[in-house]
């Protein structure tokens, strides 16, 4: 009898301990589910793998460890990282991929065997290094312990928009997308000697020199050239500065050169025309970066904003100081790099902010009335008993998205609409820009009041009506 | 060949019809940019071009100087853009004077407004250049006004000028008599009294040189220096009315140097005979006194001495 015990008890002591085991890990997953756990951000790599620090709890520390990988891409994709104010860290919160609030209910048939035992979240996710003294913490009866994971964060994300789990930035951007262009900001190129001192009247200007920029300074090229590639990424293919330079260059040439074959006419030109031959974009990315000196140390102060070239707002931005480094130890292209990856996904954060607030409440658009000074009327003249002024802001009025638009500034002899939001489509299911928009100001004032005017457009973003003739 | 015929004498018709197509009253200006001007070199070849195509295409291409088209510029107003890459605006008001060199005197002005842009300063100044107008009618009557003024001018001055020409001839400065004088360009009125002037002072000159240069040739000659009298009767301008005068002085040097010419010669040839005569009586003689033969036995009898005084020295230890 006492054997027959026995053998019973060595059989289901395996069971109980496997039961035991699993029973763990269950507690471990639902405390998962829960987002029981924190996650911060320790560093973005140059390959666009984020390292993470997971403190996950369990009453085993094995557990919690083998739990900490699933953890961080959960964290990730629904919760987001903390950031580290450490001064040698230095890292920026990372917000979740999914910013939808009950996304893992909505897409559990997606979510739930993705974060399955042995599920493919493991793809994206390393554990870095768990031996760190200080990493285990009892509390209570269960542990609380802290692991560093590299999550593959620009796979992770691409996979999430392949599945249409989130949008990409194409897919945000429909009509027509804008163009973005990085640009050395004017301080950094004043900074570095890129300039032009023009004594304009009195007045010493500093121009700053783009082309001489790009031929001298090889950690320009490197930062844009990074920008342009993680953008790309994204699936949002920037416009070269460089490139943009050459191809003036050459059509100033083509311009001069260009005859016709029978009558060896010349190109036409207006100097209007001539001042737009410019490199253009709608929405501009400056770059700025300097090198702080603290004894034997030096930090890099990295600075991106995005700026809409019509409205003149700041769109998105992201800025930070790496920690500071011994100056032996520095390699600047590196550091860039580095910072460059690690500033790029919050400001993608916010261009995309951008996106979908175009695609909500319209694009916003600026809209320029003039008169030509030998017109006899002015826009204080009245029509049908109605001042021009009046009749114009009427008709933006009927016409923009939701009848959103700022206030004018109204004078005699100008009219100046900012704020405008206008639909991404017209009624004809076409792409909108500012200067179809206007034609329907300019084809009213024309139909019902006899007025021609000249209409000029720049850009998707402006648009200038001329009063009073071509 | 006909064809030919006719090219050739179509091409040697034009100069005459160009000619017969000038009209009468056409006074050469030169346009002149001043050393020391602000404009970029470019710039300021550019704007020289500009003006010679506004003196030419007006019929008064020159570049003699007495009367010039200078140009002087301001900028009204710059705007450089914000744009990548930045585009300079400039609007420049140009400023031409026709001054008259010998007077100096400012008898035209007028101004052009142009606007020039570029990439940079530099190609913006000369944008605006590009758009200065030589053929408007604005620039015609500007350069048909600065002539009437000028021909105005000088007819109005003619008698003054003539007068002060006068006084300076009488002091016997005529360099300065016939500078005044031909400051009155050649389409006034009066030109051809001016131009009769201009021939009485030029002889009156002349032959003041003619004066000076006889009396020097003649002390000249009476120091024999006949070579350097005749370089000073050489001078005499044949329009001078001493110009036969110098003439017969020539012929005297010419003369005198033939007689002392003859006379050297005639004494030279008689030297060489009595030295052929010496040479033949007594050839040893000769060669003693010959200087070359001494000069050469002295040298030899230094060095045999030299020589055997050390050659005794070596002796001697």
């Amino acid at each position: 009898m006492k054997k027959i015990i026995a053998l019973a008890l060595l059989l289901l002591l395996p069971l109980c301990m496997n039961y035991a085991q699993k029973r763990k890990q269950r507690i471990a997953n639902e405390q998962t589910a829960a987002w029981r756990y924190e996650l911060q951000n320790e560093a973005v790599g140059n390959e666009q793998t984020v390292l993470v620090k997971v403190w996950s709890y369990s009453k085993n520390v094995a557990v919690a460890r083998n739990q900490s990988l699933k953890n961080a891409v959960h964290g990730l994709i629904f919760k987001g990282a903390a950031g580290n104010s450490d001064t040698e860290k230095r890292t920026k919160p990372l917000p979740p991929l999914v910013s939808q609030p009950d996304a893992e209910t909505i897409y559990a048939r997606f979510f739930d065997p993705f974060f399955a035992d042995g599920g493919d979240y493991q793809r994206y996710a390393t554990l870095a290094s768990s031996g760190e003294a200080g990493s285990v913490q009892k509390i209570g009866k269960e542990y609380r312990v802290a692991t560093y994971v590299t999550v593959q964060y620009a796979a992770l994300r691409r996979m999430l928009e392949a599945k249409g789990l989130i949008d990409s930035m194409q897919e945000v951007v429909t009509g027509k997308q804008p163009t973005i262009m990085v640009v050395p900001s004017d301080n950094w190129c004043i900074q570095q000697g890129f300039f032009t001192e023009v004594d304009n009247q009195g007045t010493i200007e500093r121009i700053p020199d783009y082309g001489r920029a790009l031929q001298e300074d090889p950690n320009l090229l490197l930062v844009i050239s990074k920008i342009g590639e993680l953008m790309s990424d994204r699936g949002f293919p920037l416009v070269d500065l460089e490139a943009s330079l050459k191809r003036i260059r050459e059509e100033d040439a083509e311009q001069m050169l260009t005859t016709s074959k029978g009558t060896g006419a010349e190109l036409a030109e207006t100097p209007l025309e001539r001042l737009s031959r410019t490199a253009k974009a709608d929405i501009w990315m400056q770059v700025t970066w300097s090198m702080n000196h603290m004894g034997p140390k030096t930090s890099i102060t990295f600075n991106l904003q995005g700026k809409d070239a019509y409205s003149d707002k700041q769109i998105a931005a992201s800025s930070g100081t790496c920690p500071p480094t011994f100056d032996s130890a520095i390699e600047l292209p590196v550091f860039l790099a580095e910072h460059v990856a690690a500033n790029i996904n919050p400001f993608n954060q916010q261009l995309m902010a951008f996106f979908n607030d175009i695609m909500e409440n319209g694009r916003e658009i600026r809209i320029s009335c003039r008169r030509w000074d030998d017109w006899e009327y002015d826009f204080e003249s009245e029509f049908d008993g109605e001042e021009l002024a009046d009749i114009i802001e009427e008709i933006v009025a009927e016409n923009c998205h939701n009848g959103k638009y700022g206030s004018p500034a109204i004078s005699e002899n100008r009219m100046d609409f900012t704020q405008v939001r206008i639909p991404i489509t017209d009624q004809k299911g076409r792409d909108l820009d500012a200067r179809n928009f206007v034609k329907v100001i300019r084809k009213t004032l024309k139909e019902k009041y006899m007025i021609e005017s000249k209409l000029i457009g720049k850009g998707l973003g402006q648009a200038i009506l001329i009063l009073g003739g071509k | 060949m006909i064809r030919k015929i006719i090219a050739a004498i179509f091409l040697l018709t034009i100069p005459f019809a160009a000619m017969a197509q000038m009209p009468e009253n056409d006074i050469a200006i030169t346009p002149y940019i001043p050393e020391g001007t602000l404009l970029p070199p470019d710039a300021s070849s550019r704007l020289q071009n500009k003006m010679m195509q506004m003196v030419t295409q007006n019929h008064t291409g020159s570049i003699s100087g007495d009367f010039i088209l200078t140009a002087n510029y301001a900028v009204i107003d710059k705007q450089i853009t914000a744009s990548v890459p930045a585009q300079y605006i400039i609007d420049v008001e140009f400023s031409f004077y026709v001054v008259a060199l010998e007077e100096r005197i400012i008898v035209k002005e007028f101004s052009q407004e142009v606007r020039g842009m570029g990439r940079t300063e530099q190609k913006a100044v000369i944008n605006a250049i590009n758009h200065l107008t030589s053929r408007s009618p604005q620039v015609r009557r500007q350069m048909t006004s600065a002539r009437e003024k000028i021909v105005d001018y000088y007819a109005q001055r003619i008698p003054k000028l003539i007068a002060k020409a006068q006084s300076l001839s009488d002091r016997g400065e005529y360099e300065d008599a016939l500078a005044v004088l031909t400051s009155i360009p050649e389409c006034t009125d009066e030109y051809p009294m001016v131009a009769e002037k201009m021939t009485s002072f030029y002889v009156a000159m002349v032959d003041k040189y003619a004066v000076t240069a006889l009396r020097e040739a003649r002390s000249k000659i009476a120091m024999r220096k006949y070579s350097e009298a005749l370089d000073c009767l050489i001078a005499v301008d044949p329009m001078s009315t001493h110009f036969g005068e110098s003439l017969t002085v020539v012929e005297e040097v010419k003369q005198t140097i033939d007689r002392h010419e003859e006379e050297k010669l005639r004494l030279k040839l008689a030297a060489l005979e009595k030295q052929r005569k010496e040479e033949i009586s007594d050839p040893g003689e000769h060669i003693r006194k010959n200087e070359k033969i001494v000069s050469r036995r002295e040298t030899l009898r230094k060095e045999h001495t030299e020589s055997a005084d050390s050659w005794l020295s070596r002796l001697s230890r």
